[in-house]
């Protein structure tokens, strides 16, 4: 028996890898999803190692709901391009003709449309047997519960109740036609971990994470940027330059931002490392109510 | 090429286990607290939680552990959870499963992904059944470390007596297990008392914090050989006429110009370059994911196994193993699976049932058949030629699940003891 020398980050990394493998080696038809948020970055360069010099055998796959970021959606394209790898955009057309906004609608019923069901129309569209999502346990504590290898129904569903025990390293991959596995690389990965890792091996991330004075409007407590002229009017005027970054990204009228002065990857690490709240805190779709990333699992959101 | 990474923090998975109500979650809820990996609106909607379904106006750091909805109601913990916390110097990992006895599988499941358990004794009642169910598993699934964590100490008064009287019925116990490190800590979950800090309350007691015995344990490799063991995950078409061997090293080590067989064809080849996105290798050990490619074209698929010339593995169409029995429906006599081992999937069904364990009190009993979180010594006859290796040697090439080929479920985790007789 002797003694493993590995740090846990190498290790951790070598875990994604064979999980990225072991999904490309089982499948017909995987896709691996892309949010342009700073797990998918680490996610996407690790399906880079894995099957370097040759690019990965599966296409990349953006759920936009036409609210993120302006700067997400350029630096996708940018790097769809700058790779070579296909990457599809899946924007769900009944929600944009259903007028659909986040600022004037529940912010649940918002994300399940554009989001949660534009997920399994793209799926469906494509045929994809499995889908790898940057999804980390110690997010939320449903998420804490999921397999590596999760499996879900025919509509997408996750029974957290009936999940397959998943023993060692060896993956159950079997399903019947319609049905999938949703895929996690990052399942043991924390929030420190990603950054640790985006600093040693130089990920490119969004500068998003970056703190610098930028036009926010404090709703309810939360700090929303000015991203583009779509915020309502009303709001807009009360908008203020703050020093602020951040921490988690998605839409951007439902992204809370977080006062910083954190301009480099290590100064973020520095900042995390003495944080007083949880990552997800500035996701208003979370807190809606008890258990709501669990509710929303189980309709077969990431 | 910085493999492995410079930060070098390692990597520790712990299964910890005890009885519901000798207070597990609060002991995990007390680690990732005292750790500061507890967040401030983490505690608040725990304190929302608490008020909603147990009338209660104080966080209950156990609500940090107690995951999905159905079971909070339940107040119990009933599935495999992750935690993760971290110190300055290692990252832990705790696989928590549930302390009720129908839950073997997932005790099985939590075991077979950890390096180390610990298991909470309640420091009123001692060495429980339960106990020995847990240790018992824990070893089975081949845990060589183990740290007994006396808790509610505080209700026998930091009594020095009753702490070694359990001690001492524990470390007896463990002796029966086999080749196994045990050590024993007095600890209060719910007041902290040398969970994370150092308690007065045990003047006596000279071994230092739990946490601290967390950060000094020894990590220990899957393989117990150092033997070189490649099972190919996924061939990598590089180009029309260049081929790359992926996996994940089992065991030992491998070096370019090495001459290598597969198995089970038994054809050679010569490594001409271990690659990774950072650069060319020369020597890939156990653990490491790389891409071997070979200095004339190989014959090899997924599921083939690379080892050193001169170094064969065992290979078998009957093999004897461990089977710890996972769904509703029993296990019976010739009936076929599908069973994935390493990155090779074959077919097989159990041709003689030798013994099953009775949990109650681990004796072996004869069967004919195993039931849900039955555990048993079966032979398995296979369709084809396996080459394995044994699960005390390497949990890769040793370990193997069984699928139900109409249900497609996980059906049984099986460990390989021995080559079956005809």
């Amino acid at each position: 028996m002797h003694i493993s020398s590995f740090s846990h980050l190498s290790q951790l990394e070598a875990e994604s890898i064979h999980i990225i493998r072991e999904v490309a080696a089982e499948f017909e038809n995987p896709v691996m999803l892309y949010s342009a948020g700073k797990d998918s970055s680490v996610m996407l360069h690790l399906a880079l190692k894995a099957f370097y010099p040759a690019l990965p055998p599966f296409p990349l796959l953006h759920v936009d709901t036409t609210w993120k970021f302006r700067e997400m959606i350029k630096f996708r394209d940018a790097l769809g391009a700058k790779l070579g790898i296909k990457m599809l955009v899946h924007i769900n057309q009944e929600g944009i003709k259903d007028g659909l906004n986040p600022f004037s609608h529940d912010p649940g019923h918002y994300t399940d449309v554009m989001k949660t069901v534009g997920l399994k129309q793209a799926l469906n569209h494509h045929g994809f047997d499995a889908a790898m999502g940057g999804a980390r346990r110690d997010e939320e504590r449903s998420r804490a519960k999921e397999r590596i290898f999760s499996f879900r129904n025919d509509e997408h569903m996750w029974n957290p109740s009936d999940q397959r025990p998943e023993l060692w390293n060896i993956y159950n991959t079997r399903i019947n036609p319609t049905e999938s596995i949703r895929a996690f690389p990052l399942s043991n990965w924390t929030e420190l971990d990603v950054w640790e890792y985006i600093l040693f091996k130089r990920i490119e991330v969004v500068s998003l994470y970056f703190a610098r004075a930028r036009a926010v409007v404090d709703i309810d407590g939360t700090k929303i940027l000015v991203d583009d002229e779509r915020m309502p009017t009303e709001l807009r005027k009360k908008a203020k330059e703050e020093f602020v970054r951040f921490r988690t990204l998605g839409c951007y009228p439902l992204s809370g931002a977080v006062s910083s002065t954190a301009r480099s990857v290590s100064e973020v690490i520095t900042e995390i490392k003495g944080a007083e709240n949880s990552e997800r805190q500035g996701r208003l779709i979370d807190v809606d109510s008890i258990g709501s990333m669990e509710q929303k699992k189980r309709k077969g959101y990431f | 090429m910085e493999y492995p990474l410079d930060k070098k923090k390692a990597l520790l998975r712990i299964l910890i286990c005890g009885s519901v109500d000798h207070g597990k979650s609060s002991l995990i809820g007390r680690l990732l607290y005292d750790s500061d990996v507890v967040y401030e609106d983490q505690i608040d909607a725990i304190k929302s939680e608490t008020s909603e379904f147990r009338n209660e106006n104080t966080a209950d750091l156990s609500l940090l552990v107690d995951g999905l909805q159905s079971e909070k109601e339940l107040g119990i913990t009933i599935d495999v959870a992750y935690r993760y916390f971290s110190t300055i110097r290692r990252k832990f990992i705790l696989i928590d499963t549930p302390g009720h006895e129908q839950y073997t599988r997932n005790m099985v499941t939590g075991a077979s992904n950890s390096d180390l358990a610990v298991i909470l004794i309640d420091a009123r009642c001692g060495l429980q059944p339960q106990t020995r169910r847990h240790s018992f598993i824990a070893s089975l699934l081949g845990i060589k470390k183990f740290i007994l964590a006396i808790n509610k100490m505080d209700l026998v008064g930091f009594d020095r007596e009753s702490f070694e009287k359990i001690c001492f019925d524990c470390k007896t116990f463990f002796n029966g297990l086999g080749d196994i490190e045990v050590s024993c800590i007095p600890v209060s979950a719910l007041d902290g008392d040398n969970v994370v800090t150092l308690s007065s309350k045990t003047p006596w007691f000279h071994a230092g914090t739990l946490i601290s015995m967390l950060e000094e344990a020894q990590i220990v490799s899957k393989s117990n050989t150092s033997q070189f063991r490649l099972p190919i995950q996924y061939v990598n078409h590089i180009s029309s006429n260049l081929s790359g061997f992926c996996g994940t090293v089992a065991s030992g080590f491998v070096r370019k110009g090495d001459v290598v067989r597969i198995l089970p064809s038994q054809k050679r080849g010569t490594v001409k370059a271990i690659v990774t996105y950072e650069g060319e290798l020369d020597c890939a050990t156990d653990g490491m994911a790389v891409t071997l490619i070979f200095d004339s074209e190989i014959e090899a698929s997924r599921g083939d196994i690379f080892v050193h010339e001169g170094q064969g593995m065992m290979e078998g169409r009957r093999i004897d193993c461990t089977l710890v029995w996972m769904v509703n429906n029993p296990l019976v006599a010739n009936v076929t699976y599908d069973i994935k081992i390493g990155t090779r999937i074959c077919s097989g069904k159990v041709s003689a049932f030798h013994s099953k364990i009775e949990l109650e009190n681990l004796t072996e009993q004869p069967t004919n058949e195993l039931s849900l979180n039955e555990i048993g010594q079966v032979s398995i006859d296979l369709e084809d030629l396996l080459v394995f290796d044994l699960y005390e040697e390497s949990q890769v090439l040793g370990g193997f699940i069984f699928i139900d080929r109409q249900t497609n479920e996980t059906a049984a985790a099986g460990m390989i003891t021995g080559i079956g007789k005809f």
